[in-house]
């Protein structure tokens, strides 16, 4: 066995979405960094949908830029189309959503990991994670090399024991037939993980010159400066934009569906993973919902150097001829040429209680897992834990505290607490609903809720901070005037509040006061004082969203209050929940096997009621007391 | 647990005593007190020495209406059995004016304490030992089971299934705005935005229905009012007596219950029936010659029950006119008596303003028609069918339905001023929050269930 010569300070298990962000961190926080991937020709791939955002998983792209994280960069680089979505529904759940060039995508991050001067980038499969007396020491590949390093991250992503199923056939492969990861399970398991079998699937996908699009419906992007990347705020948007378009099925699709059905590995018992029900395949919403006639189906562009069509809402297991016949029902697709059956794959995932809220393990010290190996889906979701990984390596190295984000602070935060105290029966997919305090979780703020963590870690540039402290000072300088400027009740400024469809005033009242009110913009508070300065619109929406909703924020804002008493309150690493007196059983085994970092995380593990609480709340004042 | 709410709570145990204690704890607790309590030298609890007490009337801040005379005893911090700011409440024992005190302190901001939370302050606050707090555990755990057979009790009524209905609806609204923010490109099929309103509406309808049975059951608690009104001699002392006789009427002396009068309570197949003002009746005043004056006015308005009765024998006299005028049709049943004498009376003229049922015939003298009286008062107090005859009885529920419906009407009201979905949600999700410590469901666990069970979602 060959023992490489240089020794790493972080080596990265895989180089897609999550370990990417993992990689970069660690490297940009100071630490020599390895990242090993089975293909370099794959680094930051999107095997799925070729488009990044939407609801929640915008917000945590955001929140990834506000930390430092490269992806918001790397999309605003590469995106061929754009939209914000969700603008009526308010200013919390809007949220960009972008279509990529895959290609492009794919190569910018290669590079940007390339030219990081702390990272080693190189292909290698590995096969065996290398532990001494419980601590993390390195990696073994397929090929015979031994790589030493003191922190391990695991973001395998789909490729632990991947078997690719499509229709009758299977076989064993990651995502787009690259390799499988078989031994690396095996290593996983004798060092005493908890592993769960879990399935995705993808869609077919379709040259677009046999596509009739005259018979679709365009669905252009939208123009504006709109950047997932707080640094690129106000720039000039993108141009040249690439439409997606829609199209539907059709009773005809769902016949053949049905008649085929008895060949599906969903129904046929094939498939024992456990898939979204998100993100369910045709078939499978065919079955359940057999009222439906029709269902959408969104066709995307893969990139600009490509002819290769995405055919979003069709992910499939069907064999390969049923897709071909179903396919050339649906309108448009006539005469479509599939030039890749879509297909399901299933993989093994970790069973996510058994680690930190650093995504530390507990099994081993120094071994982080981040992405979909933690049973996530979603490309923003394995950012988001790739670069809380990569940082509290890094901090852990340097023997500083490590970076937990609560439910209150981020969508990262709500992702890893959902999965370190709860686990998760399926994929687990990011969605705004599942944030309590949804109105501060704004995609407008990320930077004001991470920024300052992101520079106190030393990830953010030095540009991005500088950047951050003017639009802050910003905001905080048209807070005060609005404040200050107080508009009188002349006939001239009721004229235009009328106009506006608007009250008139009678008595005089303050800039920020009329901005109050729903109908009211900044454009129009320009009218009623000229004298206003020109700001940036990230400090526009910023203020209106603060001002406008202000009576509700300061609600979740108490509510956070009270969320933070319990989160506050610690428990010692060291707790024994035997001593516990009065836990009920059940309680006490989902205690010991989740090991809650607060009272108030304890709280939320299934099963653990108030009363345990209250029990363990005694405990601990007797213990503060005997002390 | 918060332990900066003030909570309040009865401290001694429900039913009839001669005294009853309401105890207050939290750092608002005298403020919360001083709203209420009145006292002949304008003492101030929050003046007050440590374990001191004053005399004095707790009133409805507002109208001024007096819920009972009282003796309170003032607290201060850390002096006090749970280390904070307390007031002990002693009024009188009977339910009516406790829990009137209970609803004065709730309304003006404190809490209604959990099962077993003074004495948990008490621990936190380091005034207990560990013995004692285990013992608090054993009182919560039995709390709770106590709590939950009341809550399986209240399951099989009427209440839940309304509960029941009100939070599938609020549910099914939640479920499509959470589907439409975070999918806003799958098409929701089963809703749409138009049925809003709708749906808010009906659910606040329904929560109102069920607050107001809130207000029956608690008119059964405490005896319905009734008020037994007429011309002189038409027979409302041999209706009174009838309805003793029959019913082999319970009687009994409550003193203090309204301070002015001494009442009768009589039991009609276990309703109390309160008699207001029955001394007048005796007298064979003229109760009709006094309407238009206040206090009858009022005496009407404050009673659950008017039994109004017609002389059949004499004809209808413009008295009578000016009675069924001024008495509320919706609470009132018009009793003709004598009915085994001479009928001279035209009821068409009456017919328009009460329906049949609502006009009862009887001969009080000879006991006729008595028993269609005390089916029809059943009714009008129970309802329709026996089944129905289960309240919102609990004031820890009719402090959840009530926040409910504040909050289904902020979210409607919302809704139709033009308010963004996600702000709505915050409402709905109070809503549902409110009625889930009625029927245990919690949003977090549930949403997405319910979002992919009731659309097809995804791309």
């Amino acid at each position: 066995m060959f023992v490489y010569p240089q020794s790493y300070q972080v080596i990265v298990i895989g180089a897609g979405h999550a370990g990417c962000e993992a990689a970069l961190s660690a490297a940009k926080m100071g630490f020599k960094t390895l990242v090993l991937t089975i293909d370099l020709d794959h680094v930051a791939f999107m095997p799925c949908n070729p488009s990044l955002g939407g609801p929640a998983k915008g917000h945590i792209v955001r929140e990834i830029d506000a930390l430092g994280g490269e992806m918001g960069h790397n999309i605003d680089a590469t995106m061929i189309q754009v939209r914000m979505l969700n603008t009526r529904k308010g200013p919390a759940v809007q949220a960009l959503r972008a279509q990529a060039d895959k290609k492009k995508y794919h190569l910018r991050m290669k590079k940007v990991l390339e030219e990081e001067s702390n990272l080693d980038l190189k292909q290698g499969l590995v096969t065996k994670i290398l532990v001494e007396e419980g601590k993390i020491r390195g990696v073994e590949t397929a090929t015979g090399i031994k790589y030493l390093g003191q922190k391990v991250i695991l973001t395998t992503g789909t490729f632990l024991r991947g078997r690719i199923i499509i229709g009758e056939t299977t076989f064993e492969a990651g995502p787009n037939q690259q390799l499988s990861a078989k031994e690396l399970s095996r290593s996983l398991q004798e060092n005493g993980f908890t592993l769960k079998r879990f399935k995705t699937g993808t869609p077919p996908r379709v040259l677009g010159r046999t596509i009739d699009y005259e018979k679709t419906e365009p669905q252009p992007g939208h123009s504006g400066s709109l950047f997932f990347s707080f640094m690129h705020e106000g720039r000039e948007g993108i141009q040249g934009q690439l439409p997606c378009h829609l199209t539907h099925t059709n009773p005809r699709t769902h016949a053949i569906i049905n008649e085929n059905i008895h060949r599906a590995p969903l129904f046929s018992g094939v498939i024992e993973g456990t898939g979204p029900r998100y993100c369910p395949s045709i078939e499978d919403k065919v079955v359940s919902f057999p009222n439906k006639n029709s269902h959408q189906i969104f066709i995307e562009p893969e990139g600009l150097s490509t002819q290769e069509m995405y055919l979003s809402g069709l992910p499939t297991s069907l064999p390969e001829d049923v897709q071909f016949s179903f396919l050339r029902t649906i309108t448009g697709l006539e005469r479509v040429d599939m030039v890749r059956p879509g297909y399901a794959i299933e993989y093994d995932v970790i069973d996510t209680r058994q680690l930190n809220l650093t995504l530390e393990t507990r099994h081993i010290e120094g071994l982080f897992t981040a992405g979909q190996v933690n049973g996530t889906s979603g490309y923003e979701e394995a950012g988001g834990q790739g670069l809380i990984a990569g940082i509290n390596a890094a901090l852990s190295l340097k023997g500083e505290a490590p970076l937990i984000l609560d439910r209150a602070q981020a969508y990262i935060g709500v992702l890893i607490d959902d999965l370190v105290t709860k686990g998760t029966e399926e994929p687990y997919r990011m969605l705004t609903s599942r944030a309590e305090y949804r109105l501060l979780l704004r995609q407008d703020n990320a930077d004001q809720r991470l920024s300052p963590l992101g520079r106190k870690i030393g990830l953010l540039s030095d540009n991005q901070w500088k950047l951050f402290q003017e639009k802050q000072q910003e905001i905080e300088m048209v807070l005060g005037l609005l404040e200050k400027i107080q508009v009188k009740p002349t006939p001239e400024v009721n004229e235009i509040l009328q106009e506006k469809g608007s009250g008139g005033l009678n008595k005089p009242v303050s800039l920020k006061e009329i901005f109050r009110r729903p109908e009211i913009t900044w454009v129009d508070l320009l009218d009623l004082e000229p004298e206003l300065p020109k700001i940036r619109k990230g400090v526009q929406e910023q203020l209106e969203t603060t001002i406008k909703y202000e009576g509700y924020i300061e609600r979740q804002k108490r509510e956070i209050e009270h969320f933070k008493k319990l989160e506050n309150k610690l428990l010692p690493d060291e707790i024994n929940y035997e001593d516990v007196p009065n836990l009920r059983t059940e309680a006490r085994e989902k205690l010991k096997a989740v090991r809650p970092r607060s009272v108030g995380q304890a709280g939320r593990i299934n099963g653990v009621s108030p009363a345990d609480i209250t029990s363990l709340l005694i405990f601990l004042e007797r213990k503060k007391r005997n002390d | 647990m918060n332990r900066e709410d003030t909570i309040a709570a009865l401290a001694t145990p429900p039913g009839i005593g001669a005294l009853g204690i309401i105890r207050v704890s939290g750092p608002e607790s005298h403020k919360q007190v001083d709203r209420i309590f009145q006292n002949p030298q304008q003492k101030k609890i929050k003046e007050m020495k440590g374990y001191t007490a004053a005399y004095g009337r707790i009133c409805e801040p507002e109208s001024g209406s007096l819920a009972d005379e009282v003796v309170v005893l003032v607290m201060h911090a850390p002096h006090s059995y749970t280390g904070e700011n307390m007031v002990e409440i002693i009024g009188h024992g009977g339910p009516v004016p406790l829990q009137a005190i209970l609803e004065l302190l709730l309304d003006g901001g404190a809490r209604l304490a959990e099962p077993g939370e003074f004495t948990r302050r008490a621990f936190f606050n380091g005034k207990m030992d560990l013995a004692q707090a285990e013992a608090v555990v054993d009182v919560i755990e039995a709390k709770t089971r106590q709590g939950l057979q009341l809550a399986l009790d209240q399951l099989e009524g009427s209440l839940s299934r309304l509960v029941k209905a009100s939070s599938d609806r609020l549910w099914e609204v939640l479920a499509y705005c959470e589907a439409s923010i975070d999918f806003p490109e799958d098409e929701l099929d089963g809703m749409s935005l138009e049925d809003f309103e709708t749906y808010l509406k009906r659910v606040e309808g329904d929560l109102e229905d069920a607050l107001a049975t809130y207000s029956r059951g608690k008119a059964l608690r405490e005896g319905v009012r009734t008020t037994i009104i007429g011309r002189p001699n038409v027979g409302k002392s041999t209706l009174l007596n009838a309805l003793l006789g029959e019913e082999r009427a319970l009687v009994t002396s409550v003193p203090g219950t309204t301070r002015d009068s001494v009442e009768e309570i009589i039991n009609l197949d276990g309703i109390p029936l309160r008699l207001i003002d029955t001394a007048g009746l005796r007298e064979t005043e003229d109760e009709v010659e006094k309407l238009g004056v206040d206090r009858t006015l009022k005496l009407l308005e404050r009673s659950d029950l008017i039994l109004a009765v017609l002389d059949s024998t004499t004809g209808f006299t413009a008295e009578d006119e000016k009675m069924l005028e001024t008495i509320p049709p919706g609470k009132s049943l018009v009793v003709v008596n004598k009915i085994d004498l001479e009928e001279k009376i035209d009821l068409s003229r009456i017919k328009g303003h009460f329906s049949e049922d609502e006009i009862l015939f009887i001969s009080a003298r000879e006991g006729q028609g008595l028993a269609n009286v005390r089916a029809a008062i059943k009714k009008r107090i129970i309802g329709t069918s026996e089944k129905e005859g289960i309240w919102v009885s609990n004031l820890r529920h009719e402090r959840a339905l009530k926040g409910a419906l504040k909050s289904v009407q902020a979210a409607r009201e919302g809704w139709e001023q033009g308010v963004t979905m996600d702000l709505v949600v915050v409402d709905i999700r109070g809503a549902l929050h409110c009625l889930g410590q009625i029927t245990g469901e919690t949003i977090s666990q549930d949403i997405s269930r319910e979002i992919f069970s009731r659309f097809c979602i995804g791309k």
